[in-house]
């Protein structure tokens, strides 16, 4: 994290609930690069990412009062609201036309290639990328692509509850790979 | 229920970074309550995770956040949903944006055209003046043709006339202190015409003409006034004249010759 941290995790949400705007600003600033690196994941577009970052920052703020400290940590809330926005992007009919669309777009002509794919290189699909094919493949299926457990067994051709075991398996290799 | 064996499934892992349904949810919920191992297990992995996805941080460009405090600062109800997401905004921008090629495509399409028009425009009427340029060169160049022609036929009938067997032809010479003179005549005896090449006469002044004068038995008699002469001077006379003289006169022509003022004389010979 940068800076010096002035707020303990209970200070910021009793700030973000009084609604402190330095509260904000400081969950921003503490946040916001590794909330883009987990939309940036998700989201092939640099613009709509940063758009959809934009959202997650609203309904944070909007919802905070929603948060329930008790079933996780703030970070840990925020990163959910993330990966929903972002796969909800990636499920809006405006997405889809625009990809459809695509080689129409200056961000497309002009930087095609660098902006127009996930994010590989980073977090958890940099971590990803030494696990066997089935793991990884069940991990984009259901991190990065948000597909349900029934869904992913329809896809590959599998009992549900292989998807399951597959999964779990996939996600405590991944944590064994770096631990702590 | 083994609870090291639930702990270490990768099943708390799958609730922590959303990847579960809500009866494994439900289940996590209730072990967390039960089992302090489990409530542990559960905070580290949140840590992990939490720290995985710092792992992932990267830039996010400035203007975000003075975007960002805008929004949060602007006073709209924080519960209503009514204004449309930014995510939605970006990709209305985005259409925007191809609507903006597509009006930008359609601009350039019809300044093209435009271009296009004036220039062929300009063609056109460079194309239609050289066509009008060569249709008057031709008719021009027709003219011409017309004019040499009647000019071929003029010559063709005075070659006609000065080659007519009773074609005199006689040299009137400059007179004394007027040598330089000198003037031709071709008289044809039988239709009694005269043609005149004025070989080297200087140009009548002003108000002053030349005058042909016949000169039978030594009297002159008026042959008729130099005037509206091209190559020739046509003139008649039907005196049987011995010789010719020219004089210059008063516009007009005089009754008497102004012998001071004879230029040129020749003998007709018999």
């Amino acid at each position: 994290m940068k800076g010096i941290q002035r707020y303990t995790e209970e200070e910021l949400v009793a700030s973000l609930q009084s609604r402190s705007q330095a509260g904000f600003s400081y969950l921003y600033d503490h946040y916001a690069g590794a909330l883009f690196g987990l939309v940036r994941s998700i989201v092939p577009d640099e613009v709509v990412a940063g758009d959809v970052l934009q959202e997650v920052f609203v309904k944070v703020w909007r919802n905070i009062d929603a948060y329930d400290p008790a079933r996780g940590r703030l970070f840990t809330w925020m990163l959910q609201i993330a990966r929903s926005s972002s796969l909800d992007m990636l499920r809006s009919k405006g997405w889809r036309n625009s990809q459809l669309n695509n080689s129409f777009d200056d961000t497309h002509i002009g930087q095609a290639g660098s902006t127009q794919l996930p994010l590989k290189d980073a977090g958890l699909r940099k971590i990803m990328q030494s696990l066997k094919t089935e793991h990884k493949e069940i991990l984009e299926l259901s991190y990065f692509q948000g597909y349900t457990q029934e869904e992913i067994a329809r896809i590959l051709e599998m009992p549900v509850g292989t998807v399951k075991t597959r999964l779990r398996a996939a996600l405590t290799l991944l944590r064994k790979m770096i631990p702590g | 229920m083994d609870i090291q064996a639930y702990i270490e499934s990768g099943a708390i892992e799958s609730c922590v970074m959303g990847m579960a349904d809500e009866q494994e949810q439900a289940l996590l919920a209730s072990l967390r309550v039960q089992y302090p191992e489990v409530e542990k297990a559960f905070r580290d992995i949140e840590t992990w995770y939490a720290a995985r996805s710092m792992d992932g941080e990267i830039r996010v460009p400035a203007l975000h956040k003075e975007k960002l405090l805008a929004v949060i600062s602007s006073p709209v109800d924080s519960k209503t949903e009514s204004k449309p997401l930014l995510a939605k905004e970006a990709i209305l921008r985005k259409q925007l944006k191809k609507w903006q090629w597509a009006a930008a495509a359609a601009l350039i399409v019809c300044i093209a055209s435009a271009v296009t028009g004036i220039y062929y425009y300009q063609q056109y009427r460079a194309t239609r003046q050289s066509f009008l340029s060569l249709l008057l060169e031709q008719q021009t160049a027709r003219n011409q043709d017309l004019i040499q022609q009647t000019r071929l036929q003029e010559l063709t009938a005075q070659v006609t006339q000065l080659t007519d067997t009773a074609v005199q032809k006689i040299v009137l010479s400059g007179v004394k202190g007027k040598e330089e003179n000198r003037v031709t005549l071709f008289w044809n005896r039988r239709t009694s015409e005269l043609m005149l090449l004025s070989n080297r006469l200087p140009q009548a002044p002003v108000g002053k003409q030349y005058q042909l004068w016949a000169i039978v038995n030594g009297k002159p008699q008026n042959a008729g006034l130099l005037q509206n002469c091209n190559e020739f001077c046509y003139l008649s006379t039907n005196s049987n004249a011995q010789a010719f003289a020219i004089t210059l006169e008063k516009t007009g022509g005089s009754e008497e010759p102004t012998l001071t003022e004879m230029l040129v004389l020749g003998q007709v010979k018999s």
